[in-house]
């Protein structure tokens, strides 16, 4: 997934329980939508740097840091109604070494592929 | 200093920085500046300046309150007010805030209504000559014939939804007086209460869509018919959300969140705290004061003083404490609230 993925175009699907419906409604009527558009590519900017950072955790037994590194996530998937990833981000929480964390960080990144408008929303 | 209002935001997360960016630069004559490291930050002290300053509550090398304590150690700094935004800020965190000379703490994901809100209630502190008309107030957007328009589709809307509503008709003008008047003593912005009162009023229009027969049912309702009930909270934000207004936006959120519980067994999405926004949580306060101040199909009015007892019992796990707090300090308003809009025959007029 990269900042590229991030257009314009009308999505070809779009899964209900990637968007917190009610924050995203709330983002998108106070920032609009491209500025959603823009935070969204940063935090998608950071989510290769996260992943590795996790991986680096995971590798050394680093524990405090791996959940330093989940805190940052959930943190950005909440303020930006990313519902799916947050869930996914607690439940990575409760065993924070676990070697297939990085990867299911990104599975579930690669999920995001568009700020969905208004009507996608409701 | 040249700009109006300079709010210096402290946190090591970039979207929560490029976020709580955007929405302070839409107040006008706001500037930001934006620091995710707190050590480069205290290494500058010398040369820094702000009128408000944001901080994360946890950093990776110094947190928030320790950091506060820091800025504050600055004699130029030492008035200038302080918020803190932290994952679910718990009672001993409050204090340790407290403790350190910050004025607010504020739940994240943060609420972007409540967080201008709390920038703006901060900007007046530092700035007490600052009249109601201040800049930072809230961008005025719309000419005064264009919301003088969005105050008659309000009203036409709440005169609709009333209609269905077995609610005595004056229950949603009530409830929307008291959540003004709560947010007042909350030391909310004048221009929110505003649009608290304006949006309050329609915080039931989900019920439009109920069923006849759900709505003038007497007795106790079943387990399916609660559900059913309930799901009014669910419609009323799917009638009024996407709205470009503000506050529409505030009375959708409303409608949804209205009927939460502090202790998180509310419904429809079980939020807990300030997971619940400040919009809902006032409404909690104000919906439930009237209705047990009102005569029902199943009871007759409490007196004010029994409603105050239970809003002060149910204070943290139905209510949000500093809701009912804020509210409780304000009886006498209250009161008087409730003797100029009596609903017929209520026996209110002696209940205070």
């Amino acid at each position: 997934m990269t900042a590229a993925a991030l257009t314009d175009a009308d999505p070809p699907s779009a899964r209900p329980d990637v968007w917190d419906e009610q924050r995203l409604a709330s983002l998108l009527a106070d920032v609009g939508e491209a500025g959603l558009r823009d935070i969204l590519r940063l935090f998608m900017a950071d989510v290769p740097f996260l992943q590795s950072r996790l991986a680096a955790a995971i590798a050394t037994g680093n524990e405090h840091e791996a959940r330093s590194v989940l805190g940052l996530a959930l943190d950005s998937a909440e303020a930006l109604g990313l519902a799916a990833l947050a869930a996914a981000v607690r439940t990575l929480r409760n065993d924070p070494l676990a070697t297939g964390n990085p990867d299911i960080l990104a599975q579930e990144a690669a999920r995001i592929r568009f700020v969905p408008s208004l009507k996608h929303a409701s | 200093m040249s700009a109006k209002l300079s709010v210096l935001i402290v946190d090591d997360n970039r979207t929560n920085l490029a976020l709580m960016d955007m929405l302070l630069r839409k107040l006008p004559g706001c500037v930001t500046q934006l620091q995710t490291d707190a050590h480069a930050l205290l290494a500058g002290i010398d040369r820094l300046d702000y009128d408000i300053a944001v901080l994360a509550c946890r950093l990776p090398q110094i947190d928030g309150i320790t950091l506060a304590s820091r800025l504050r150690d600055e004699p130029r700094l030492r008035h200038k007010p302080i918020l803190l935004t932290a994952d679910e800020p718990n009672q001993g965190m409050r204090g340790s805030a407290a403790d350190a000379g910050i004025a607010e703490v504020l739940g994240k994901p943060i609420n972007p209504v409540e967080f201008r809100a709390r920038i703006q209630g901060l900007a007046h502190q530092r700035s007490p000559q600052a009249d109601s008309a201040s800049p930072w107030d809230e961008p005025a957007g719309a000419p005064p014939e264009v919301t003088a328009r969005e105050e008659e589709y309000l009203n036409a809307l709440v005169r609709v939804a009333g209609y269905r509503e077995q609610e005595s008709p004056l229950h949603s003008q009530r409830m929307a007086r008291y959540c003004a008047i709560l947010a007042h003593n909350l030391g909310l912005p004048e221009e929110f209460c505003r649009d608290l009162r304006h949006a309050a009023p329609l915080h039931d229009i989900g019920k439009a869509r109920l069923p006849d027969a759900l709505l003038r049912k007497s007795g106790f309702l079943s387990p399916e018919e609660r559900r059913e009930m309930e799901e009014h909270t669910r419609i009323g934000h799917g009638m009024l959300q996407g709205a470009r207004s503000r506050v529409f936006r505030m009375a959708a959120e409303i409608a949804l969140t209205h009927h939460e519980r502090w202790d998180g067994s509310g419904y429809p999405q079980r939020l807990k705290g300030e997971k619940i926004p400040l919009t809902g949580r006032i409404a909690a306060v104000a919906d439930v004061f009237d209705a047990l101040t009102s005569i029902k199909s199943y009871k007759t009015s409490w007196s004010i003083a029994n409603a105050f007892t239970y809003l002060h019992d149910n204070a943290g796990e139905q209510f949000d404490p500093a809701c009912v707090a804020a509210f409780e300090s304000a009886r006498e308003e209250i009161a008087e609230v409730m003797r100029a809009m009596p609903d017929p025959d209520d026996g209110t007029a002696d209940a205070a």
